[in-house]
């Protein structure tokens, strides 16, 4: 086998990217300012009073209509509205569909995402081919709907055309230049497409970064992403520290600048903001803190903040760190359903289901679900080379390490040359096998990459084991004690598990 | 006059005993009516039925004073009344040549007890488009002629720089012969007159009222605030015919409930886009309901007079020329979408 590639290396908190629909009320949508004052109720008092007169379906309807234009306030008037339900006039169904929607609180239309598995997820690119037809007709109808145009550029990434979709956020971004949605929306794109610089220059020219928290924390991000130093630093930094931990507005902006301060080395400021971020976490800040929280030490993650919606990536990570694989590949179906145009979430859970549980059936469909969006992603293609030696495809394994991988990687890159060493097992050629990894393992130390080093050396006793040469238990013995010093949890489950087939093969031989 | 004195006065109300006189110009007053169709508000006047010697039947609207009187600064009480009712008879007057409006064929005084009873004499209805609703008298025909009636009224108004500002079903009064005239010009506002209502973004229903100014939004240009909630209130009433509801409310019906001006704690322009997406899903509903023949011309204009930003409001070839209020074009396409209807309604009758 060769070394799958891992795709965990710096996490910021990019905004996330979701549909309008189940984005829209939450409180990444909502404003900052202080309560509106209530819609004045005279003029619903007038008609109401009105209908008591004459008990008109007239007044009754201008009763419905004034009632659901003041909202929530308005507590008079529900008997005019139930005449309108059982009126003898044959009223127009738009009608009574409002009177029976503000007689039952019925308002708005929150999608809410459905929970689909990898194969379902696989399946499902046809959908979004018709779910774009129905966005296209859409915006025909209402081409300056910026939301409509955002939810087609998200598509349009999910399917892998991303000058698309970039074309089409730059849209959305013409339409409404001072949403924060989609500002946010257009961020996360350009940090997938590696134009961060592009997204850095789109925040410093909007007026309202300055004084938004959830735009001063993309800008935190992505001044991250690019290397140089954010213009709103300080602004951010004095506005976290007037702010309110109980804000969600500003848990993100905890987090970026609890990153913020981590890579800068200052760890005590960095403890500081997580501990502020956790107080009120987004799904966002929730996974950034999971992220983060191993590195800097001293922070405990309350279990409640598990049961924030779609907080997939933070589950995952949560259930990598028990070393429950079952409910990571779960919740990494879920995070790689949350942002389909990824390769954070299928690089993770593919590199993980392979390392951790050997699984590499699991492998296979997410990077089969990830290369959909990203075709060229070297770690999906390298991953999905492993899934295909590991079940016997050489040939498919070999191709794409010839045709695709070798324009990725270069020659003496340790995926490559653990990719050449697993075909070389699984065709039989066992010397060039060892010869091979010997060599990802000598470029992993040289890149001081002790994880890569280490998944040389398991990879390299996983094809002595499978292979069953006379050597495979010396190799294990040799190896086991350098490997045990490495804490990932995926890394120790799989030498656990070698260590299990180790044993069975030893207790063969005696048997022999 | 102290208060405890005001308080044991029984105020006589001079506006409520013209039942049964005679008015100048040959006009008797024969019947009180309880509200007149357009008079949705009218708490300071008292309505009566006019005749006059030809026969012609007239709507008598008598000022109701009697209530500032009664204030403890009636001085203070008046003065707003006056004002309303000088502004709106001068303005009736102005008006008085206009085909879609309806208009006052006289104003005058009469004197009971020594005390002044001023009133304007108006065109009568026989009913208006929210009635005409409930009664099932709607048809394509029937609502596009209406339209375009109403855009003819409202557009006669707009070259006068006069913004009706309460315009809704029942201010589109229907005369015989299905002629719709745009009534209740107590609410208007004419540019360069101060009028009484100036002072508020929006003088009109709030059930009825714009989204910018639930959401507090004032557009600081005088057109955009005052024609282009006039247009957005003709798209609302061509909704209103086609589905039963007015738009201000359907918009509210597809907002998220943390969205919805009663919650909303952002700016204008925050909301935006989120109103852009409740204004699609009204549309989408729009053509799910409409029962007319035209339903995707209907509501192309609809998405034309109802944008939810009010500087993107109009008729495109009319913001190619500068003029982005203008009515011209929505009352020709109006005019012809309702003779077609008109001419499909007549070849269907033939066939039976």
């Amino acid at each position: 086998m060769t070394i799958t590639s891992r795709r965990d290396d710096a996490r910021r908190i990019i905004p996330r990217w979701r549909l309008s629909t189940e984005v829209t009320g939450t409180t990444e949508t909502l404003g900052s300012g202080p309560p509106p004052p209530p819609i004045p109720t005279d003029e619903l008092a007038f008609h109401v009073h009105q209908w008591e007169k004459s008990r008109s379906d007239e007044d009754a309807l201008e009763v419905l209509f004034g009632s659901i234009v003041v909202g929530d306030t308005a507590t008079i008037g529900n008997d005019a509205i139930k005449q309108l339900i059982e009126t003898k006039h044959r009223l127009q169904p738009m009608v009574k569909a409002a009177a029976i929607g503000k007689l039952m609180g019925i308002q708005g239309d929150r999608h809410v995402m459905p929970e689909l598995n990898l194969d379902e997820q696989i399946a499902e690119t046809q959908e979004k081919v018709r779910h774009i037809a129905a966005l296209k007709a859409r915006l025909r109808m209402a081409p300056r709907n910026p939301l409509s145009w955002a939810d087609y550029a998200r598509l349009a990434a999910s399917l892998g055309a991303k000058n698309k979709a970039e074309h089409l956020i730059r849209v959305a971004k013409a339409l409404a230049p001072e949403s924060r949605y989609i500002a946010r929306c257009a961020v996360r794109l350009l940090v997938h497409t590696e134009k961060a610089a592009e997204a850095k220059h789109l925040l410093e020219n909007m007026d309202r970064t300055k004084f938004d928290p959830w735009l001063l924390a993309a800008d935190l991000a992505v001044s991250s992403v690019v290397g140089k130093p954010s213009r709103y630093f300080k602004t951010a930094r004095e506005m976290a520290e007037r702010a309110s931990k109980e804000n969600p507005n500003f848990s993100e902006l905890f987090g970026a600048l609890s990153t913020h301060f981590y890579e800068e080395g200052a760890t005590k400021l960095a403890r500081r903001y997580l501990h502020r971020t956790l107080v009120k976490p987004t799904d966002n800040s929730l996974a950034q803190a999971e992220w983060l929280a191993p590195r800097i030490g001293g922070i405990v993650i309350p279990d409640a903040s598990y049961t924030i919606p779609a907080s997939f990536e933070a589950k995952a990570r949560h259930f990598r760190k028990l070393q429950d694989w079952e409910n990571f590949i779960k919740e990494s179906e879920g995070w790689c359903n949350d942002e389909p145009f990824s390769t954070r979430a299928p690089g993770n859970a593919s590199y993980i289901s392979a390392v951790a549980t050997g699984n590499m059936a699991v492998c296979q469909k997410f990077c089969e679900l990830g290369l959909i969006a990203n075709p060229s992603d070297g770690t999906l293609l390298n991953n999905l080379a492993v899934a295909y030696a590991q079940r016997g495809q050489i040939d498919k394994a070999r191709n794409l390490l010839e045709k695709r991988l070798k324009r990725i990687y270069k020659p003496d890159d340790v995926h490559i040359l653990g990719l050449e060493a697993l075909t070389a097992y699984r065709s039989g050629d066992i010397e060039n096998g060892r010869k091979f990894y010997l060599k990802a393992f000598e470029a992993a130390v040289e890149k001081k990459d002790m994880v890569l080093a280490a998944l040389a050396l398991l990879h390299q006793v996983q094809e002595e084991l499978v292979a069953s040469t006379m050597e495979a238990l010396e190799y294990f013995e040799a190896f086991e004690p350098v490997v045990k010093k490495i804490r990932e949890p995926e890394v120790q489950s799989m030498l656990e598990r070698l260590r299990t087939q180790a044993q069975f093969l030893s207790q063969l031989r005696r048997h022999m | 006059m102290n208060q405890e004195n005001v308080k044991g006065a029984q105020m006589h109300n001079p506006a409520h005993d013209l039942l049964g006189l005679s008015l100048e110009g040959g006009w008797k007053v024969v019947e009180p009516i309880e509200r007149y169709q357009g008079q949705t508000g009218g708490a300071f006047s008292v309505g009566y039925v006019v005749v006059n010697e030809q026969g012609k039947r007239a709507y008598l609207k008598a000022m109701d004073y009697s209530r500032a009187f009664q204030s403890a600064d009636p001085a203070r009480a008046l003065e707003p009344l006056v004002n309303a009712f000088n502004f709106e008879r001068d303005l009736l007057m102005e008006c008085r040549h206009m085909s879609r409006v309806v208009t006052a064929l006289t104003d005058g005084v009469i004197r009971l007890d020594g005390l002044p009873v001023q009133y304007l004499i108006l065109e009568l209805a026989d009913s208006d488009a929210r009635r005409q609703m409930f009664l099932q008298q709607f048809d394509d025909a029937w609502s596009l002629r209406a339209l375009h009636q109403v855009a003819v009224g409202l557009d006669q108004l707009h070259k006068k720089m006069i913004a009706h500002q309460d315009l809704k079903p029942s201010n589109v009064l229907i005369f015989e012969q299905k002629q719709s005239k745009v009534g209740d010009l107590g609410r208007s506002i004419k540019d360069g007159r101060l009028s009484p209502h100036e002072g508020l973004n929006f003088p009109g229903a709030l059930a009825y009222s714009p989204p910018e100014y639930l959401y507090r939004n004032r557009p600081e240009d005088w057109m955009v605030r005052r024609f282009g909630s006039d247009i957005y209130l003709l798209g609302s009433l061509l909704h209103f015919f086609y589905t039963g509801v007015a738009l201000t409310p359907a918009l509210g019906n597809q907002l998220d409930p943390n969205h919805k001006w009663d919650k909303w704690n952002g700016t204008f322009a925050e909301i935006l886009p989120f109103l852009y997406a409740a204004f699609t899903n009204v549309r989408e509903e729009f053509l799910k309901n409409c029962h007319s023949e035209d339903c995707e011309e209907l509501d192309r204009l609809l998405s034309y007079l109802c944008d939810p930003d009010p500087y993107k409001r109009g008729h495109p070839g009319n913001k190619a020329i500068n003029v982005p209020y203008g009515l011209d074009r929505f009352v020709s396409r109006f005019d012809f979408l309702a003779t077609r209807a008109e001419m499909r309604l007549s070849i269907a009758a033939k066939k039976k």
